[in-house]
């Protein structure tokens, strides 16, 4: 054996000990983990739950810690309501003076992914947006939220306890549906509240459905040509309108940036 | 956090391994921001080759580090076939993986030369065959910057230029030599018509792209009556002739269809200046000195 060929073996024992190690996991071989408040789903990291609302205190200074949590991905109900934390959204549109343009949101409003409590829900676009930049995440894509819910069960009837909550007319808590989980392992993607994705499109005119491929809503047809406005994207159906049969992974609306109303919330990506 | 700084030194050390193995074989390695699969475009790692479709037995146990391999863009033909791997999308064979996405976690999106790329996936399965693989579709404007330079395709003789109209059907990945785009991507014109993440409400005519360019422009119009949206393809198919081409587009083909014609390419996003990028490129460089002073 050649010196070189000694250095290959050598090279290549290594590499196999590294993808040995490497194999340990698949969350591990797709790059560093996710951060706790998510799931892998592809190259990004999607919130395993919709999205909550927080008015943090004094953000840059006393409250800078709780912040960095928020951004880390693991900051709890019991810190944000240690730090002061104010929940938004649950009931009304309460995030003044975070505009629903997006105007005076920076540092103000934080979006957070945790169990167990109410999704943020009459919110634009702008201001889903900014909720989610403050908290070092983006909007996904519609392509990475249709990646991510893959798996969701599409909805039949809606038991009240675990199945997606697509009926209930009562507004969700995060991840009380226990059956309501994607093949990556995110919440809610169907019902819950509907979600803001990034995309902007003329807006359609008609909802055609899926023809016999699936009974969801879609809504992306045709485009309107006199009307203000352009269109953004919410997906997955809701508890209450855009919900019943129609709600489910392929569901997809169109809403108007500045809309808000009580069934469309979001769900934020790093 | 320790644990996580040893893995990011050792994945950083095997694409290490990767580019100098693709040195020693007199390989193009672009410029070593990405694994040997794919070839820098931008902000992304863009796959070199049209994607092949590869169902892997025990993913997550016996083959667990081929997954790895796959996941690194350092896996080759060898290595699936020693795993039992079967290539998938000659025809519409992937289930039990359905039209829509759903039970496809045995499926892995592979780039590499001289095997047949992936036709008859719809939109849905190539999205998920590219996040087993840890990627994902590229956006039409990835896309884009992938395929600039890319010959616009002329005649096809057959052998070297974009499969554009000579075959009649798919040629193996990367077989034509001359259709190779700037950073070094293949098959971006002609072979499979290929997906990528946008969609839009399904278009209804072809305007072109008047006196721009002769490729097909067919993102026009928003049809009000069809039950599905349209998803974009781009760059032709080996059925499309001189309207293939680097700046081809269709929004006319709606993400549920599996088609002979069409296929996908995957990306990954390129590793952030100081982290994965600088420890792979002061591992290469030792890795290159190594090699260069073990065979004096």
């Amino acid at each position: 054996m050649t010196k070189e060929d000694a250095v290959g073996t050598i090279v290549r024992v290594v590499t196999l000990v590294v993808l040995l190690a490497l194999g340990e996991s698949a969350a591990q071989a797709q790059g560093s983990p996710c951060p706790a408040d998510s799931v892998r789903s592809g190259t990004v990291c999607m919130d395993e739950f919709e999205a909550s609302v927080w008015r943090v205190p004094s953000p840059t200074t006393t409250s800078a810690g709780l912040v960095a949590k928020i951004r880390q991905g693991t900051a709890t109900a019991a810190d944000l309501a240690a730090g002061g934390a104010t929940q938004l959204g649950v009931a009304s549109d309460d995030y003044a003076p975070c505009a629903d343009d997006g105007q005076n949101c920076a540092d103000d409003i934080y979006a957070v992914a945790i169990p167990s409590v109410a999704p943020a829900a009459s919110i634009t676009w702008f201001q889903a947006q900014e909720a989610c930049a403050n908290s070092g995440k983006r909007l996904p894509t519609n392509a990475e939220w249709q990646g991510a819910a893959n798996g969701t069960p599409d909805p039949g009837p809606d038991n009240g306890t675990t199945d997606c909550n697509t009926a209930s007319g009562a507004v969700p808590r995060t991840g009380d549906r226990a059956n309501c989980v994607s093949s990556s392992g995110a919440f809610d993607m169907v019902g819950g509240v509907a979600e803001w994705v990034a995309e902007w499109v003329p807006r359609p005119t008609v909802c055609t459905g899926w023809a016999s491929f699936s009974d969801d809503d879609m809504c992306l047809a045709g485009a309107d040509t006199t009307q203000p406005f352009p269109a953004a994207l919410v997906r997955g159906g809701a508890f209450t309108s855009l919900g019943g049969v129609k709600a489910g992974p392929l569901a997809l609306h169109p809403f108007t940036p500045n809309h808000s109303s009580g069934f469309i919330g979001f769900r934020c990506v790093r | 956090m320790r644990q996580r700084a040893i893995r990011q030194v050792l994945k950083a050390w095997a694409v290490a391994i990767a580019v100098t193995d693709a040195a020693a074989a007199d390989t193009a390695i672009g410029d070593g921001r990405c694994s040997a699969d794919a070839v820098a475009a931008g902000t992304v790692c863009l796959d070199r080759y049209e994607a092949s479709v590869w169902r892997i037995p025990d993913p997550n146990t016996g083959n667990a580090s081929l997954v790895a391999k796959i996941r690194l863009g350092l896996a080759n033909p060898g290595e699936l076939t020693r795993g039992g791997a079967t290539l998938l999308g000659e025809r519409a064979d992937y289930a039990p993986c359905t039209d829509d996405g759903r039970s496809c976690g045995d499926l892995y999106a592979v780039s590499i030369p001289s095997v047949s790329p992936a036709a008859f996936a719809t939109w849905f399965q190539a999205q998920q065959a590219c996040a087993d693989a840890g990627k994902r579709l590229p956006t039409s404007a990835e896309w884009q910057v992938g395929a600039n330079g890319s010959p616009d395709p002329g005649p096809d003789d057959g052998t070297l230029d974009c499969n554009t109209a000579a075959r009649g059907t798919a040629a193996l990945t990367g077989e034509r030599s001359r259709c190779v785009s700037a950073r070094g991507a293949f098959d971006a014109v002609g072979n499979l018509s290929e997906w990528v993440a946008d969609w839009a409400p399904l278009s209804t005519t072809c305007t072109g792209w008047a006196s721009f360019s002769g490729d097909f422009m067919c993102l026009a119009g928003a049809n009000d009556s069809k039950g599905a949206p349209g998803a974009l393809l781009r760059g032709g198919s080996f059925r499309d002739g001189a309207s293939a081409g680097p700046l081809a587009i269709s929004g006319e083909l709606d993400p549920t269809r599996a088609e002979d014609s069409v296929g996908f390419r995957c990306a990954r996003p390129l590793p952030e200046p100081g982290r994965d990028a600088l420890w792979g490129a002061g591992l290469t460089a030792l890795a290159i000195l190594a090699r260069r002073r073990g065979s004096r």
